[in-house]
């Protein structure tokens, strides 16, 4: 019977239940209720041979369904409104920190220019504030941004690490969950998707109308298919018009958005896979479970383990495997090798010497050029070496610790989703290193030719081996204005898609087996 | 029909039976406790690795000043040690003190009771360098600054917990409280009666001499002894486990804990019961119990958040850096420091021949300080003890000119920094106001508040920096401009920073408020339940 283009069953009509034989199509638009409102009529007339018409009235029947559950109005409803909120103040928060962090660059600059005639060591030591600039799609995920700090003081003999984290002003509560678009989109909308289909086959088996659906002969693919279109569709009403009402804001600034699209697109994308994983994981339990309240408890307990307790756990174990060290033994572990350099003026007299023999001159009075210089530009470059050393393994750390919460994401799609959004959007750790190692390559561009400056100049050339010069020796803007602006170019999209691949994989890898697993359920179903 | 005591110990012994054998139940239990053995001993052994780092700290500290204070007590000892003359640059020299005792000299010891809840202590240095007189120092951006307390000028020891960390939270035991005993509630509570009324057995019990009240009351009651004990229990142990009672007011802190736990328990135990009252399935309970998790848990505290940071933005720090900037450059430019150590230069070029001849000029030839520097004229009509008779060697100059161009700064960030200070205020006051709307952030600030770190002690530790801060000057400001040889007796005056803990009362005081909301929200669940459960079909 069910192998076949006709069934027969029971038909809900106005003069009872009659024994009838009709289309497959026909017959499961009459299993539930709904089918009374005209669904029908399309499927017996039109599409009596088309498979694809079959799916699709499981689709129309269960978005009925749903559409008729005021829990989920209720659902979505509030969802709709939580992004739609999240998008805007994401939009508004990003695009103004934006503004706010290149106009403070501009004003950066202009003080360096503008801070007057100064001995060039001071004017390294007098420094320069560098802001980190915000990413378009920091506006959907700010991901590490706000606690790695938003600018960093460049200056003379130290490498500092960025200061004024955004989340130190943030409320307390801010470290319980914020309500940004990424957090509605990565933990909220997949809660929605859990309470759209935990009863999809589980509540039709307790109502006993599931046992009616197989009866028409419809197949298990038609039936997932019709299911996850049902969802799809239900979850197009709130993803759409947040993502056009992000795109709509994004435009108010096209030029920034033009560079932008390709990571938006893929961006997009990988959302889209994970709610796949969602619907689908959702779909999977419920047909496997006895009882819908089974399906519900299963599938919390799956959000709650995979989208709250696995972040911080994974981290806690990320943290045991490659401990990070504690911020006094960092910092000691630096000043340690301070206190081996050598001490300048044993460096300026080993320089001096240097520079006797090798200028050819009688002595250091006969001296050209300045040592004092020179040694600070080698002493430079030595402590920019001890930074690099240790803020290279503190980085490293942080990357082995994030490669161990890539292998927890094989348990926890969450987790996977998390590091590729915050690589699209230009929010991770990756992206904040490539800023850090720019801005230091820039503090040396600024420390270094300013040590030059003192080293080789017209003035000591006219005075040699005068030892005062160091005290005395004032520049101005001509010398502020030679050294270059900081430019800071965005990574494109390839580069990020080079790091995030095995977390991609692993999203696909969780999207085909929850996909096989749900076919496979699907084919013994049990009623 | 009456009931004795009897009954109800019948009751509460078979529930206790019925709660034994739901392997449901059982795997819950053995998992929440797991969670919170885990929760207690990570807290612990994070909380201990930072205490003795810091204790390291201050200990290193203290023996530096006490060192230096040894070494000034046996110079001034020493025969023929110069009485009058600028000091030697070493112990007894101001300069040189200030400079051996400016790192790492501000030291916030961590709460004892950090393993309980990390709180801010991720986040907020608690390691400062402050000084004074430093070449191209600039006011730190710290977090929390407050009205009219100053800025610190210095360095702070940034935290290097991986930004990844920081953003998903650690999983202590607030974060276990908060989150996951409502849900150990609701997975004890979410059948309290559904699977006896479908089963029929609900009528069957009720037709012996009991009353629904008397059930009802002695499963909720048994329920919340077992939460109460699990609430009193893990704090008790993470204490004892630290410090062992050993630090003052850990009584009162225990029980502040332990009175937000169970006001919030009792809150979801009575809402659980007020579902159960509905008659409904299981299934059922478990759908509108979590759906109200999420909305009190997860989507209130954002949204109160949320609120918070949008209708109370805070000036970003960004305006402070500039602020300070725009500062600096003014009084550069203003003190024209440069040009008068190089005029200095020239007019005693005889005089020097080399660094040595160079130093020794700059540290003894004492001479009027320039007239008509505005920078100048203004602080020593601020502070005409400072300026004495307005003669000095060019070293002191060169310092005065730093104090006044730090002082110059602080006054004219001043505005930008009372901004913050009252966008954060009006943020707290918004979130004081509105806090009751979500029970969730209730607990979670008493309990923080509880384990000392929360906002509230890291704001008493900026104000009281910012104190070492004008002493720090106040100390050193007159030795160095005026080149005074330090004795023993000045090492005893000699400030150091040691922080004054809040007495537990004020952090009791400080949570009455959201301790009543707390007890509020329970009330009228329970009453809510209570009015349901007269409605209560039994079959």
């Amino acid at each position: 019977m069910a192998t076949g283009r006709r069934a027969i069953v029971w038909n809900a009509s106005a003069d009872g239940f009659d024994l009838e034989v009709t289309s497959r199509a026909t017959a499961l638009a009459c299993t539930s209720p709904p089918m009374t409102f005209g669904l029908p009529a399309l499927a017996a007339g039109r599409a009596l041979k088309d498979e694809s018409m079959i799916a699709l009235q499981v689709a129309r029947r269960d978005l009925l369904e749903m559409s008729r559950d005021g829990r989920l109005r209720w659902a979505v409803g509030v969802l709709l409104l939580l992004l739609a909120v999240s998008v805007c103040v994401g939009w508004t928060r990003s695009t103004q920190a934006a503004a706010l962090r290149r106009a403070a660059t501009d004003v950066q600059h202009e003080a360096w220019l503008e801070k007057g005639a100064m001995h060039p060591h001071m004017a390294a030591h007098y420094g320069m504030f560098l802001f980190k600039p915000v990413p378009p799609l920091a506006a959907v995920d700010r991901g590490i941004d706000d606690y790695v700090g938003s600018f960093v003081f460049l200056e003379a003999h130290k490498q500092n690490l960025f200061a004024g984290r955004p989340a130190a002003d943030a409320p307390p509560g801010a470290r319980f969950g914020e309500l940004t678009a990424a957090a509605a989109l990565q933990v909220l909308v997949p809660l929605v998707i859990l309470l759209l289909t935990f009863s999809t086959f589980a509540g039709e088996r307790e109502q006993g109308t599931l046992r009616q659906t197989l009866a028409t002969g419809v197949r298990g693919w038609e039936l997932v298919l019709g299911k996850t279109v049902a969802v799809a569709l239900l979850l197009a009403c709130v993803l759409l018009p947040a993502a056009l009402l992000g795109a709509g804001l994004a435009l108010v600034d096209a030029s920034e958005v033009r560079e932008e699209v390709g990571r938006a697109v893929a961006l997009a994308l990988v959302y889209l896979a994970y709610f796949a994983i969602w619907a689908v994981a959702g779909l999977w339990v419920s047909a496997r479970a006895g009882t819908s309240r089974q399906a519900l408890a299963g599938l919390l307990a799956f959000w709650f383990a995979t989208c709250l307790l696995a972040p911080r756990l994974g981290a806690d174990l990320a943290g045991f495997v490659h401990p990070a060290p504690l911020a006094t033994a960092f910092d000691a572990a630096i000043e340690e090798d301070f206190a081996q350099m050598i001490p300048f003026p044993r460096r300026v007299e080993a320089v001096t010497k240097r520079l006797v023999s090798e200028y050819g001159v009688a002595g250091p009075e006969a001296l050209p050029v300045s040592p004092i210089g020179f040694a600070l530009s080698e002493g430079e470059a030595e402590s920019s070496h001890i930074y690099r050393r240790h803020l290279d393994a503190l980085f490293d750390t942080y990357e082995r610790q994030e490669q161990v919460g890539r292998l927890v994401g094989l348990l926890a799609p969450a987790l996977a989703l998390q590091h590729v959004s915050n690589a699209l959007s230009g929010t991770d750790l990756a992206h904040h290193r490539r800023f850090a190692a720019a801005a230091e390559a820039y503090r040396l561009d600024l420390v270094q030719p300013l040590n030059r400056a003192i080293a080789v100049n017209d003035e000591i050339a006219q005075r040699p081996g005068d030892e005062t010069f160091y005290a005395g020796y004032l520049r101005g803007r001509d010398l502020w204005a030679e050294l270059p602006r900081f430019e800071y170019v965005r990574p494109p999209l390839a580069w990020a898609a080079s790091y995030t691949w095995t977390s991609t994989a692993t999203l696909l890898l969780w999207l085909t087996a929850a996909t096989a697993g749900l076919l496979a359920s699907v084919r013994r179903l049990h009623v | 029909m009456s009931e004795g005591s009897g009954t109800l110990g019948t009751v509460l012994r078979h529930e206790w039976r019925l709660l034994r054998a739901d392997r449901a139940v059982v795997v819950v239990l053995v998992l929440f406790i797991a969670l919170a053995a885990y929760a207690l001993g990570t807290g612990e052994r994070r909380a201990s690795a930072h205490r003795s780092a810091l204790e390291r700290l201050a200990e290193a500290s203290r023996l530096t000043v006490a060192e230096l204070r040894q070494q000034a007590m046996d110079a001034e000892r020493r025969p023929g040690a110069p009485s009058d003359g600028p000091p030697e640059y070493g112990p007894r020299d101001p300069e040189f003190v200030l400079a051996a005792t400016r790192q790492r000299n501000v030291v916030l010891p961590p709460s004892p009771h950090e393993g309980l809840a990390v709180g801010r202590t991720d986040l907020y240095p608690d390691v400062y360098s402050v000084m004074t007189l430093e070449i191209g120092i600039n006011p730190y951006p710290q977090a929390l600054p407050s009205k009219g307390a100053g800025p610190i000028f210095g360095r702070a020891i940034e935290n290097v917990t991986s930004p990844r960390k920081l953003l998903v939270g650690h999983f202590d035991l607030l974060f276990l409280m908060v989150y996951g005993y409502p849900l150990l509630i609701i997975a004890l509570t979410c059948n309290l009666l559904a699977t006896e009324r479908e089963e029929g057995t609900l009528a069957l019990v009720l037709a012996q001499p009991i009353r629904l009240g008397t059930l009802v009351a002695a499963k909720i009651a048994l329920r919340g002894a077992l939460l109460v004990g699990l609430a009193l229990l893990c704090p008790a142990i993470g204490i004892a486990a630290s410090t062992g009672f050993a630090a003052p007011g850990d009584g009162t802190r225990l029980l502040l804990w332990t009175a937000a736990v169970v006001l919030y328990g009792a809150f979801w135990l009575a809402l659980a019961a007020w579902i159960n009252a509905s008659g409904r399935s299981s299934a059922h309970n478990v759908m509108v119990l979590a759906t109200l998790w999420i909305v009190l848990v997860v989507v209130l505290p954002s949204a109160l958040t949320l609120a918070a940071t949008e209708l109370h933005p805070v000036p970003p720090r960004i305006e402070l850096v500039e602020a300070a900037r725009r500062a600096r450059n003014e009084a550069r430019v203003t003190a024209n420091e440069e040009a008068l150590r190089r005029r200095f230069l020239e007019r005693h070029r005889d005089r020097i021949h080399d660094q040595a001849s160079m130093y020794a000029a700059m540290t003894t030839i004492v001479e009027p300080a320039p007239a008509g520097n505005p920078l100048l004229d203004d602080f020593f009509a601020r502070h005409p003890k400072l300026a004495g008779d307005r003669r000095f060697t060019q070293m002191s100059l060169f310092y005065v000119l730093l104090a006044a161009q730090e002082e110059a700064v602080e006054r004219r960030t001043e505005a930008v920094r009372d901004r913050i200070a009252d966008g954060l205020a009006s943020r707290r006051a918004f979130l004081d106001r509105w806090a009751w709307l979500a029970p969730a952030s209730l607990a979670q600030r008493v309990l923080s508040d509880a384990a000392g770190t929360g906002e509230a002690r890291y704001r008493r530790f900026f104000e009281q920096a910012a104190v070492y801060q004008a002493e720090q000057r106040a100390f050193f400001w007159p030795r160095v401009f005026h080149a005074a040889t330090l004795s023993a007796a000045d090492y005893d005056r000699l400030p150091t920073f040691e922080y004054v803990e809040e007495p537990a009362g004020w952090v009791v005081r400080r949570s009455l408020a959201a301790l009543a909301a707390l007890a509020a929200f329970a009330a009228f669940g329970t009453s809510g339940a209570v009015v349901a459960f007269r409605r209560f079909g039994v079959v």
